[in-house]
């Protein structure tokens, strides 16, 4: 039996590929001339993150990690 | 920076010190020991990891700060210029309470938390400005410690205590509050 056509279903992985790829593309193009070398001067540094609290900046993003 | 990291081939590690100081001095302490290359952190307050702040300085591990600036100086500074803010909330303050207003040039100030780097430089920069002014009149500055209710409280109670015993106008009470919410 052929499955029946779902628009949000079938439409939202496409949407969220879709997302996920702008993001990347937009994360990887600011403007920002120190950018390049301050990432491959961390290339394969190891770089420990210590805020007052992840929760909150988790919170106001709506993120899960 | 999570997501960055894995994008740039950069290895994190994450601890979340869930508003402990004392948690985040010993993550600190034990990111110190362990030593990464770089530490990104924020100080609480300016004082509770100077100490710790300056260990790093003696070693090859580079810290950066997010958005609080704390006593020690260390390898970068992200954040906001906040003594500029303190400057551009007291001119407001000015424009809207000082001279040539025809109400109070009373002012309340709402702090975060004293010792915090938001507060401790925003605070610094608005009385620079407002301490060369004689047109203004700075009726209570008291910390909030980040506490909504709190704020709310003092920001309610405040025009009412400083109406010079007399019923509370436009005259009388407060012509505003400054916060660095």
């Amino acid at each position: 039996m052929i499955p029946r056509w779902n628009m949000f279903r079938d439409t939202a992985p496409i949407a969220a590929a879709g997302m996920s790829i702008a993001g990347t593309v937009l994360a990887q193009e600011p403007n920002d001339p120190f950018r390049g070398p301050a990432l491959e001067a961390l290339d394969g540094k190891l770089v420990a993150y210590l805020p007052i609290s992840t929760g909150f900046y988790r919170a106001k993003a709506g993120a899960v990690w | 920076m999570k997501k960055e990291a894995e994008l740039d081939n950069i290895k994190i590690t994450i601890q979340d010190p869930n508003w402990s100081t004392n948690a985040m001095s010993q993550g600190m302490n034990a990111l110190i020991a362990e030593g990464p290359d770089v530490i990104v952190t924020q100080n609480p307050d300016t004082r509770s990891l100077a100490r710790l702040m300056m260990e790093p300085n003696r070693t090859v591990i580079e810290v950066t700060k997010i958005n609080m600036q704390d006593a020690v100086q260390n390898d970068a500074f992200v954040g906001l210029d906040h003594i500029a803010m303190g400057h551009e909330i007291a001119d407001l303050a000015i424009e809207k309470c000082g001279a040539g207003t025809d109400i109070s040039h009373k002012i309340s100030i709402v702090q975060g938390a004293i010792t915090g780097g938001v507060s401790y430089f925003q605070i610094q920069g608005l009385m620079d400005t407002l301490s060369k002014r004689d047109n203004i009149e700075i009726v209570s500055s008291q910390a909030a410690d980040w506490d909504a209710s709190k704020a709310w409280a003092i920001t309610k109670t405040v025009p009412k205590q400083c109406g010079d015993n007399i019923p509370i106008s436009v005259l009388s009470s407060t012509c505003g509050t400054v916060s660095d919410w």
